[in-house]
């Protein structure tokens, strides 16, 4: 990197946020995909929408590629450079800038970490809906950039429906300001088009986020599935969840190798350790809606066979039974040291079959698959274990990954429900999207980033733009 | 009609037949859009094809238009040389009712896919006063239905659609499923976008349970503010309506419709009589196309209430203030139908915090950056320049 950008760099934001030396760099080389790395080149810590730009401007000068990075838990290679260049990182971006009750929205800074947003309007009687597993340590402005779900999307949907505003700098270094909470957008709607974008539009600095009214009440629910054929029962009591209209706020699977790391781990949430996949679900409402949906999908899961059905007596267990769910991708650290976490989305009367294929495809690889998904969103999370320093695991794991989309997109599925496509599943893309499709998306990319300098080589492939632009950038030739 | 209007008539003619192309005539009587322009009404998606290959090598520019009824919203006709119906465009692609998604073709009527969605026991959002509109017209113009305050925008259902963007360029975002993630949600951009960034061909809404019971409520409250009073009070309960209203025309009265469980229902039933004790029974209103929309956040409400009243006393016409507290909306809807430049040439200063849905197309207040930003995208979606601006 050239010294004479750094020390510009160091002047405008200070020495601190400039992260130069290769010992710290090693941090940003990879995000929640660990099995591909690449070093940054530098990383800046802009603290503000201001210092942010500023730094932009500058790298647009020297016409250098930006990498846009959050906490780093995305699990598509999105937050790490492939070919040098420089990461922007929002982690001194915490702020909350204000929180309105009345009118059920927030301004914070895109490097806040999801659950303190919640925190800080708790005492609002107000929550932030989505909430990814990983809520406690990734930012809202990586929720943002991959629109990313949780397992309460069942009811609140994803990312995207929870933003009214952004403010973004462009790869230019000109801020663009939609932060004013919008009821429907102002002509073009920007804001809907970057959610998703996965930092390949510019950098989200600052976001409005819309709040919600914190229910009267919640009870969460665990219906127990055993014998060989509990997983299939559990997919299948989903399937019918869904299709008789019944509306809980959650409903999650876990399978029985998911249920024994938990069990085995800090996050143990007294799942029965014998029972073959277990339906986490939770309900929302008033008391009479919470109280008749609980008893419906009891008498539901009841029918279907379900072995136990319980409903947590207090917050502590109901507690205990989410920290079981959202630890389980660090529980299965006690399976293997690696944790391969695929995410594809399958049409909900197919869950059953499609889960069966994963565990077949995994199987025909040789390979321990531990199954915890967003079922009732028909968002599987077939997580491969293995060892990344074993070359030739690692390369089943990838082929069986591929199998695994191929599988789902034939059955009408998509290739990812939350994670992106980022730089794991750009090979794919094609499963889904035309070279139509692709170009018309390479136009947007390019109203944005005329010069494909944002997070380059990600999200959609090389060849959808460079016909529409002047030429490649050399960080993407690599693509 | 003019010349050139006359040739492309020809022209239109010569590609889909003469018994699919018409001339519509001035919008409404007292319309003041005196402009004749002709519309063909393609079979299928080879002609519509056929008929943007028209547009982009005589040069002409193109509007899509569903069945007409929110000719208020469209991006404005002068700017177009004619019109693409997609009345024929239409039927059911691919209904999921357990899987609660619903792919139609653009050209359906949104009262066929809430009718299907009914049968196999589900709910399409947005659910619109107008029987006869079309799903594309509805995205075009990002409709809000009756139910917005339980369900949100039209944009929240819209879970993928596919646009011709030119002769030999279709474009598909999104997908079937109700959750997905991969490539950019350019839908997002049509969703709103009145027509300009391509001609909606298909389109895959998320489905809601069926309601099991459905109750419609009113009461006459003594002004404006106070059914807004009111109003607040029910939206601060725990009672989850599909829309609360306050109308306003000889008299003022506050609506209610909620729907859910059968005994959810009747507790909330129990939380509206307390809130208002003269509460009664009402049969559903169904109102024309407004011609006249704002709205704000839900603090300014009553501001927002207070300067529609206003526009409606300044108008020479015979309208109906709709306002709905809960998603911060006011509605001006005339007894019968009107041209819309009779309301924005009428329109005041607008105060800050209230944003003009309708009639204006322009957006206010946006920095340079923005709408330079705005106006890339299009040319991004729009890359031949063919659909009306
Ligand atoms: C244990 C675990 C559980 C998880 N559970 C879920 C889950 O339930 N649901 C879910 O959806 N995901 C889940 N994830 C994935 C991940 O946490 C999400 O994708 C999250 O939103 C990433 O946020 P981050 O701050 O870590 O972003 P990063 O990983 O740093 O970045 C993600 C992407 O966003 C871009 N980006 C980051 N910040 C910005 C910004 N300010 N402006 C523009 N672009 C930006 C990056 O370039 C990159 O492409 C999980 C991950 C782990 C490790």
């Amino acid at each position: 990197m050239d010294k004479a950008l750094v020390v510009e760099l160091e002047k405008l934001i200070g020495r601190d946020a400039v992260v130069s030396d290769t010992t710290r760099l090693l941090s940003y080389e990879s995000d929640a995909l660990a099995m591909y790395s690449a070093p940054a080149e530098l990383v800046l810590l802009p603290k503000d929408t201001a210092e942010a730009a500023a730094c932009m401007r500058l790298l647009a000068h020297y016409d250098i590629p930006i990498v846009p990075r959050g906490a780093g838990t995305g699990l598509t290679g999105g937050a790490r450079p492939i070919a040098g260049g420089v990461v922007v990182a929002t982690s001194r971006m915490r702020q909350v800038f204000e929180v309105h009750p009345e009118d059920g929205y927030a301004r914070v800074g895109a490097g806040l970490v999801n659950i303190d947003l919640t925190h800080a309007c708790k005492s609002h009687d107000l929550f932030y809906a989505p909430d990814p597993s990983s809520q406690r340590a990734c930012t809202i402005g990586g929720n943002v950039a991959n629109n990313s779900g949780g397992p309460h999307g069942f009811k609140y949907g994803s990312t995207t429906q929870h933003i009214m505003g952004l403010v973004v700098v462009t790869p230019q270094g000109d801020i663009i300001d939609l932060s004013k909470p919008k009821v429907d957008p102002d002509g073009v709607d920007l804001v809907g088009l970057f959610v998703g974008s996965e930092g390949t539009f510019g950098l989200a600095t600052e976001v409005t986020v819309k709040l919600e009214p914190c229910p009267e009440l919640v009870e969460t629910l665990l219906a127990v599935f055993t014998g060989e054929d509990g997983l299939d029962r559990a997919c299948d009591a989903v399937s019918e969840i869904i299709a008789v209209g019944l509306e809980p706020s959650a409903i999650e699977i876990l399978d029985s190798l998911t249920i024994a790391a938990v069990e085995e781990s800090s996050f143990a949430a007294g799942y029965p350790r014998g029972a073959s996949a277990v339906l986490l679900i939770e309900v929302e409402g008033t008391e009479t809606e919470v109280r008749g949906t609980c008893d419906d999908i009891e008498a539901l899961t009841r029918r279907l066979g379900a072995a136990e059905f319980r409903r947590a007596q207090d917050e502590v267990e109901r507690h205990k039974l989410w920290e079981g769910r959202k630890g389980a991708f660090g529980a299965m650290g006690r399976v293997a040291p690696d944790l391969y976490v695929a995410d594809a989305v399958v049409p909900r009367t197919k869950l059953r079959e499609m889960v069966r294929a994963t565990v077949a495809i995994a199987e025909r690889y040789g390979l321990k698959l531990a199954t915890v998904f967003h079922a009732g969103d028909g968002n599987l999370h077939p997580n491969i274990c293995y060892d990344r320093r074993d070359p030739e695991e690692t390369g089943r794991v990838v082929k069986a990954g591929v199998e695994i989309l191929e599988a789902c997109v034939k059955a009408g599925g998509s290739l990812t429900g939350e994670h992106g496509i980022g730089l794991e599943k750009l090979g794919e893309i094609g499963l889904l999207f035309s070279e139509h499709d692709l170009q018309a998306m390479g136009r947007v990319r390019l109203a944005w980033d005329p010069k494909l300098r944002m997070n380059p080589g990600k999200t959609i492939p090389l060849r959808a733009c460079v016909e529409l632009s002047d030429g490649p950038r050399s960080a993407e030739s690599a693509v | 009609m003019s010349k050139t209007a006359d040739h492309v008539l020809q022209r239109l003619e010569a590609l889909v037949g003469a018994d699919q192309v018409r001339t519509l005539p001035p919008w409404a009587p007292s319309s003041q859009e005196t402009l004749e322009i002709p519309i063909a009404y393609p079979r299928d998606e080879g002609q519509a094809r056929e008929l943007l290959r028209l547009a982009e090598s005589d040069g002409l520019h193109v509007l899509p238009t569903g069945a007409g009824t929110k000719i208020a919203l469209e991006a404005p006709r002068e700017s177009a040389h004619f019109l693409i119906g997609t009345e024929h465009l239409c039927g059911i692609i691919e209904f999921e009712p357990a899987d609660g998604t619903l792919t139609a073709w653009a050209g359906t009527p949104m009262r066929e896919l809430s009718q299907l969605a009914a049968e196999g026991g589900r709910r399409v959002t947005p659910q619109l006063a107008h029987t006869s509109a079309t799903l594309g017209g509805a995205i075009a113009t990002a409709q809000t239905g009756d139910d917005r305050l339980r369900y949100g925008p039209l944009r929240d259902q819209l879970l993928g659609l596919r646009a011709l963007l030119s002769a030999e360029i279709s474009s598909q975002s999104g997908g079937r499923l109700v959750k997905n993630v991969a490539g950019y949600d350019l839908h997002r951009a049509h969703c709103g976008g009145r027509g300009r960034f391509g001609l909606i061909l298909e389109a895959t809404l998320r489905l809601h349970p069926a309601l099991g019971a459905e109750l419609h409520i009113e009461s006459e409250v003594a002004d404006l503010q106070a059914g807004i009073a009111l109003a607040k009070r029910i939206l601060a309960s725990t009672a989850r309506p599909l829309n609360v209203r306050v109308v306003e025309t000889a008299q003022t009265i506050l609506r209610v419709h909620l729907g859910g469980r059968e005994d959810v229902v009747e507790d909330e039933l129990r939380t509206m009589s307390a809130i208002c004790s003269s509460f009664a029974p009402a049969a559903p209103l169904q109102f024309g196309a407004p011609v006249f929309r704002a709205c704000s956040l839900r603090s300014q409400a009553e501001n927002l209430a207070a300067w529609s009243s206003m526009i409606r006393d300044g108008l020479e016409l015979e309208t109906t203030l709709v306002v709905e507290p809960g998603i911060a909306s006011a509605s001006l809807i005339p007894s019968a139908p009107i041209a819309r430049r009779l309301v924005s040439s009428q329109l005041p200063n607008i105060p800050q915090g209230i944003d003009v849905v309708l009639p204006t197309e322009v957006p206010t207040g946006l920095s340079t950056g923005v709408l330079a930003l705005q106006g890339a995208v299009r040319k991004a979606l729009d890359p031949k320049g063919l659909f009306a601006n």
